[in-house]
């Protein structure tokens, strides 16, 4: 535990210094890995297929803010859809507008969850996002779960349907359309997904709320194996083969709760240590100031410590500071 | 010669005005009133547009349906469903959107009261030399 706790440290530490540097290439991977999956799934113009284009997007989401990172790659896959059908991409453009329009405008930080949900999917373990929203977020984020599991649909609907859709799209394109509708819209398990992710973020966030010990862990813990048994018993009860067999949700599970234990240490921290770089002016000096956060840090240097402190508060103080006349 | 409790201060002040102040500032010409009616403005706006939407696309999802029924479909019935949506729709959607801008406002006032009270702290220092 301890070992973990100082390792946290010292990323904190880490992260403060770089975290210009760090943030742009975690922003430089979402966008990458967002392009390969929907390349992989519904790539059907070659254009966006292409190995230069794809990172020349990722760059560019390397450096715009996440927000249009997304819509970058919500762009791409309604592009994709037009190049099968001009109606089916009207209608997956409508989706995503009415997305930005009903919800987005309110958190409009949330909408990486857009790209991470169906990342996360292709990679058999979503059940990680709503255990860390759970501890990290508020239940609000069942909108934008929901909303990561409709484009994981979209996607995966497509990719699945992929002949039938080049065929019936060259007849007609209407048909394109009511197809898609019906099998996102009116497949149980896309419900079934929805709500047993929302029941799975509240209960979580309820659970980490309680005032006893280890709470984070307890939740964390609780909401994966109630994400297990639910998704169990819907393979049971219907035909989930869009989200997951029975293995793949055990197993995907257990690995979930592993990496949401092991995240939850970082969660607290992360948002709030970065160092950052201002410029004001008084009636004497220019002021060139470089804030870099306190961190407290428990390494082994400080074993001999009868005392440990291990969730110190930071506070931002002005630490270099340069003046010129 | 250089205060540092003071450069500590300015520096806070011009970090809030870089981050969170960017929004928060301009937010508070408004009184509480003006700031939610103003989005609600908006609200209704964006919800119209949004219910168009969403009826074109059940629409154009049942085109053959409906061309193949269009004889016996009961139109009087059919408008009063869709006004019904409507109307749920945007009630619905005001009452979230007033919650979540009441809120926003009064988080917004807290941040800017403490930018204030740092403002009058570092006017106190300026008065003081």
């Amino acid at each position: 535990m301890y070992k973990i706790l100082e390792f946290r440290e010292k990323i904190k530490v880490l992260y403060s210094k770089y975290s210009m540097y760090i943030d742009a290439a975690l922003k430089f991977i979402i966008a990458l890995v967002g392009m390969i999956v929907i390349n992989s799934s519904i790539g059907t113009m070659s254009v966006l297929k292409n190995p230069l284009v794809v990172v020349i997007v990722a760059l560019v989401g390397a450096l715009v803010p996440k927000s249009i990172t997304v819509m970058i790659l919500m762009l791409t896959i309604v592009a994709h859809v037009f190049s099968i059908a001009m109606e089916a991409a009207a209608v997956v453009l409508v989706i995503f507008v009415l997305m930005y329009l009903l919800f987005f405008r309110f958190t409009s930080k949330e909408s990486i969850v857009l790209v991470i949900m169906p990342v996360l999917f292709f990679l058999n373990i979503p059940y990680i996002l709503p255990i860390l929203l759970g501890l990290a977020a508020s239940p609000v984020s069942i909108v934008s779960v929901a909303f990561g599991t409709l484009v994981y649909f979209i996607l995966n609907v497509i990719g699945q349907n992929y002949d039938a859709i080049v065929k019936l799209g060259n007849e007609d394109g209407f048909k394109v359309l009511s197809m898609l509708i019906d099998d996102i819209f009116a497949n149980p398990a896309f419900y079934f997904t929805i709500i047993a992710f929302a029941m799975v973020l509240v209960l979580v966030y309820a659970l980490k709320r309680l005032s006893m010990d280890y709470s984070w862990i307890i939740a964390a813990c609780t909401g994966g194996i109630f994400e297990i048994i639910v998704f169990v018993i819907g393979n049971v009860m219907l035909d989930m083969s869009l989200v997951c067999s029975v293995l793949s949700a055990v197993l995907g599970g257990l690995i979930s709760v592993a990496l949401a234990w092991f995240l939850q240490f970082f969660i607290h921290s992360v948002d709030y240590t970065r160092t950052e770089r201002v410029q004001f002016e008084d009636d004497d000096y220019y002021y060139y100031v470089k804030a870099v956060p306190k961190v407290k840090v428990a390494t082994s240097e400080m074993k001999n410590d009868r005392v440990r402190k291990v969730n110190a508060k930071q506070s931002k103080k002005a630490e270099s500071v340069k003046t010129k006349e | 010669m250089i205060n540092e409790e003071k450069i500590a201060l300015m520096t806070k002040l011009a970090l809030y005005e870089e981050k969170e102040g960017k929004k928060a500032l301009p937010m508070g010409k408004y009184y509480k009133e003006d700031y939610v009616s103003l989005h609600m403005v908006n609200t209704v706006i964006i919800a119209t547009f949004s219910y168009l939407l969403i009826l074109a696309v059940i629409v154009f999802s049942h085109l053959e349906d409906m061309m193949a029924n269009i004889a016996n479909m009961d139109i009087i019935k059919l408008g009063k469903d869709v006004v019904i949506g409507y109307v749920v729709m945007l009630v619905a959607y005001i009452i979230i959107s007033y919650v979540v801008y009441t809120i926003k406002f009064k988080r917004v006032r807290k941040s800017l009261n403490e930018y204030n009270g740092n403002l009058k702290k570092l006017y106190n220092m300026y008065s003081k030399d």
